[in-house]
């Protein structure tokens, strides 16, 4: 198997705060992987530092093959890696067909005068059917014209994650996909995601703090802890590890002090 | 030449300090820009202005006036008006306190008329010498009130319980609601503080600027600079941010040729403009934790 | 389709103005069409990319003086000269693009604020060009050699120059870039996840503004006939804002609707000797308590979907049929 993603010796210092520590790891074509650690453990970070938001210290991220430090942030979506926000990244004014058609934002092609001019429609018909489409191959049609901010968290969430497809990407970063969701939900978006990298072959990188989700969908998990990576490997091994009980029942202990 | 255009530079940028305490006094709990500041404060000092020439009361007393009777109309415009549009978005309210402002400048005009008149200097004896700076009593009593402001200030947001809450609700308003501060009381407090060391401000503005209906938004448009300059959500950085204007100012009206010395605002504002692109929010302002989560 | 047949029906009522006004109502119209396209210029930076500026009229100061310049020593039309000074105002714009990048709220405006102090303070010791703080008369505007300095070509000129601003405006924000602009404004990460340069959008956002603010300059220079540096001071900046905020200021109805209001409210209120302060006042304070979301805002709140069937029968039938949502 081929690495599509290999992040190595990344590290983000935040003023004397090391929120990443020399961080080695990566993501195969087609793998769901997951990213896990007790709060504060960096992961949110590492997805920053991926998608360009965050400029890293120290270390080298590679995608398909390219130096990803090489590109700005708006540009890594245009290599193939789109992402979703752990507080939502929807647009909260904009419809939802908007915020998908602002997903494919760097499939449109035509120039600024001419839109201004208003000779942009033929391109924005054919954005907008994409767009109906995605929505109608998740049964989500009838949402396209209703604002993001009204719709229920949940479905923010998954509207969100169907944007990111938009951009029909090869990798997929999901942060925290099923944050705040009771356990019907937290199961749906569990087959959407395996079904996403089934039928469209995205590979997912994924940062959660629901293990029954994690060791459900992941095929490789990644586990950091104050920035450093302490554990790595599929579900049931990293389940047994003593370093990864030792971290997380570390965090459960401190959660019964407060 | 230096030592005299820093210490008089010193002392404007005092004025321009204390005026910002008062606009970062409200903007910090209440997130509203009170773009109106200059016509209240030019209201109130229009209050000092009757008590000393009309009641005849002694210069303290009559600033003491004005300075409660900026803090009744704070208290006055929060809840006659920002507590009837709370709805709105912050842009908006800044214009409602434009509004205010509008009023405040017709009312004082029937009232005093449009005329400039002269305000009395706090102090006006002999200048002090020191070497061969010049101190007029006036600026050496203007940077004494600023350091004595500036520690009532810090004494009660450190050691009040009134001070505390206003902090609290400063950084998180939902959270400081929730542990039982009425954070409604808060605000007309942070107006009425506000307002009557803007109150204050006025005072020993006038006798420099003179005192009409517009002579304050000039000294206003500077203090926002100032609490900018600063970081605009920091007391010490009103200060800081006001001194240094005034200083800066000074300089360059003093040093550059005839020409371009009248242009000093627009270069002070470059300078500000430079200094927030080396540090986006202030000297001393909080800068908030980036990206998300 | 409805939109665009009142739209007609507007631009048609509106040719015909002509035909019975006033030569001053006509006058006050110019003056409108002039804010309309300088606030709309406000909205598509302030409203619609969120990027706060009080500082706009140094644009339409550059706007004006650049075009009646561009007349006096070029010896060109005006119909030349003003999209000319238009798009050296756009050109400006890309100044503020430094601080832009680095600087949010309270603090970037703050910046526009000085460059509208550094415009306004530069004009007048300029003199020599531009006449200092007594102003310069704007040349006569010809038309092919022909003097059409009068109300009512000045009418017409504005109207069409109104129209075209305010459509091109509308089909920018209909198109990606719109989308871009709002995705800016609200999640300026999420945004560059999706692929939207913050850079590159934000440079468009100035130069658009400014290049519409200095249309409306050389087109306010032209009706009015005579500059002088006073009117471009921060006054101005805020009275734009104003014009956006009371109108709502993440649409296009909003700043056109402002700015029309905003343009009247000083000449209803003349009449009414010593208060119009007062009411002028008043009148900021009352739209902002009841329309918190400007004119425009009210406006879609009221007829709302399950606003409209609240209505009595016959008023329901009207409004739907206006708004085109027929059962």
């Amino acid at each position: 198997m081929n690495a599509l993603l290999s992040v190595s010796g990344l590290t983000k210092r935040f003023g004397g705060l090391t929120a990443v520590d020399g961080l080695d790891f990566s993501v195969a074509e087609g793998q769901i992987v997951g990213l896990i650690g007790p709060n504060g453990a960096g992961k949110t970070t590492v997805f920053n530092l991926i998608s360009r938001l965050l400029e890293p210290n120290a270390g080298a991220i590679t995608f398909a093959g390219q130096n990803l430090l090489a590109f700005p942030p708006h540009r890594v979506v245009t290599l193939g890696i789109a992402r979703t926000f752990q507080n939502l990244g929807l647009f909260p004014y904009l419809s939802v067909l908007d915020n998908l058609l602002v997903g494919r934002h760097r499939g449109f092609r035509g120039g600024v005068l001419p839109l201004a001019l208003g000779l942009g429609w033929g391109e924005e018909r054919r954005a907008r059917e994409e767009a109906l489409g995605v929505l109608r191959s998740f049964g989500m049609e009838a949402l396209a014209p209703a604002p993001a901010s009204l719709l229920p968290y949940g479905t923010q969430k998954a509207v969100e994650l169907v944007r990111a497809l938009m951009a029909r990407p090869r990798l997929l970063l999901l942060d925290e996909p099923v944050a705040g969701m009771n356990a019907t939900e937290t199961a749906t978006m569990a087959q959407f995601i395996r079904r996403i990298r089934d039928e469209r072959g995205v590979t997912v990188l994924l940062v959660e703090h629901d293990m029954s989700l994690v060791m459900e969908i992941c095929d490789h998990i990644v586990v950091l802890d104050f920035g450093r990576k302490i554990a790595e490997g599929p579900p049931a091994e990293i389940q047994r590890n003593p370093r990864v009980i030792e971290a997380y029942l570390g965090e459960e202990v401190g959660r019964a002090r407060l | 030449m230096l030592g005299q255009l820093v210490v008089s530079g010193l002392a404007a940028g005092s004025l321009y300090g204390i005026m910002a305490l008062g606009l970062i006094l409200i903007y910090k709990t209440t997130h509203i820009l009170n773009f109106g500041q200059g016509d209240m404060v030019m209201f109130a000092t229009f209050i000092a202005y009757l008590l000393l020439t009309l009641f005849r009361w002694p210069f303290p007393a009559a600033v003491l006036g004005a300075m409660v009777a900026g803090a009744l109309l704070g208290a006055l415009v929060d809840r006659g008006v920002m507590r009837w549009a709370r709805n709105a978005p912050v842009t908006s309210l800044f214009i409602a306190t434009l509004g205010v402002g509008m009023i405040l400048q017709a009312v004082a005009g029937w009232i005093w008329g449009y005329d400039t008149k002269p305000f009395p200097y706090a102090l006006r004896g002999r200048p002090l010498f020191l070497g061969d700076v010049v101190l007029r009593q006036h600026d050496l009593l203007v940077l004494v009130v600023t350091v004595l402001i500036s520690l009532v200030l810090f004494l009660l947001f450190k050691f009040t319980k009134v001070g505390v809450a206003m902090r609290a609700t400063s950084q998180n308003r939902r959270a400081a609601q929730l542990m039982g501060i009425n954070v409604g009381r808060i605000g007309t407090l942070s107006w009425a503080l506000g307002l009557g060391i803007g109150a204050l401000a006025g005072c020993l503005v006038a006798p420099i600027v003179y005192l009409d209906l517009t002579s304050m938004i000039l000294v206003m448009i500077k203090a926002i600079a100032a609490a900018v300059l600063g970081g605009f959500t920091s007391l010490p950085g009103a200060v800081v941010g006001g001194l240094l204007l005034g200083v800066i100012e000074n300089l360059f009206g003093g040093y550059m040729p005839s020409a371009i010395a009248p242009l000093k605002t627009t270069f002070v504002f470059v300078l500000i403009i430079v200094v927030l692109v080396l540090r986006p929010h202030g000297l001393l302002g909080e800068r908030t934790a980036g990206g998300h989560g | 389709m409805r939109g665009v047949l009142f739209a007609l029906l507007l631009v048609g009522l509106l040719a015909a103005v002509p035909l019975w006004a006033k030569t001053y109502d006509l006058y006050l119209l110019s003056l409108a069409a002039a804010n309309v396209i300088a606030a709309v210029g406000l909205a598509l930076l302030t409203g619609f990319t969120g990027q706060l500026s009080i500082g706009n009229a140094g644009f339409l100061a550059i706007g004006a003086y650049g075009a009646a310049l561009i007349v006096k020593h070029l010896g060109v039309e005006f119909w030349v000269a003003i999209p000319l000074a238009g798009l050296l105002s756009g050109l400006t714009g890309f100044l503020l693009l430094i601080p832009a990048l680095r600087l949010t709220a309270i603090y970037l405006a703050i910046a526009t604020l000085a460059f509208g102090t550094a415009v306004s303070e530069a004009l007048p010791r300029w003199a020599s060009v531009t006449g200092g703080y007594q102003g310069m008369r704007v040349p006569p505007a010809r038309f092919l050699g022909l003097n059409v300095q009068n109300d009512v070509a000045m009418f017409y000129l504005a109207l069409a120059v109104t129209v075209v601003m305010v459509l091109l405006a509308r089909n920018l924000i209909r198109s990606r870039v719109g989308r871009a602009f709002i995705a800016i404004r609200d999640k300026p990460a999420a945004a560059q996840a999706c692929g939207v340069s913050l850079t590159r959008y934000k440079a468009l956002a100035f130069f658009l503004s400014a290049l519409f603010t200095g249309i409306a300059g050389g087109l306010y220079a032209h009706v009015v006939g005579y500059i002088s540096p006073s009117e471009f001071g921060l006054g101005k900046s805020i009275n734009l804002f104003v014009m956006i905020a009371l109108g709502g200021m993440a649409s296009l109805p909003g700043p056109v609707l402002g700015a029309v209001f905003l343009t009247y409210l000083p000449h209803w209120l003349s009449g009414i000797r010593g208060l119009q302060d007062v009411l002028y006042g008043a009148a900021l304070i009352g739209i902002v308590v009841f329309m918190p979301y400007g004119a425009w805002g009210f406006v879609r709140k009221w007829t709302a979907p399950d606003k409209v069937a609240r209505l009595p029968r016959p008023v329901r039938a009207a409004a739907e049929f206006v708004l085109g949502r027929t059962r």
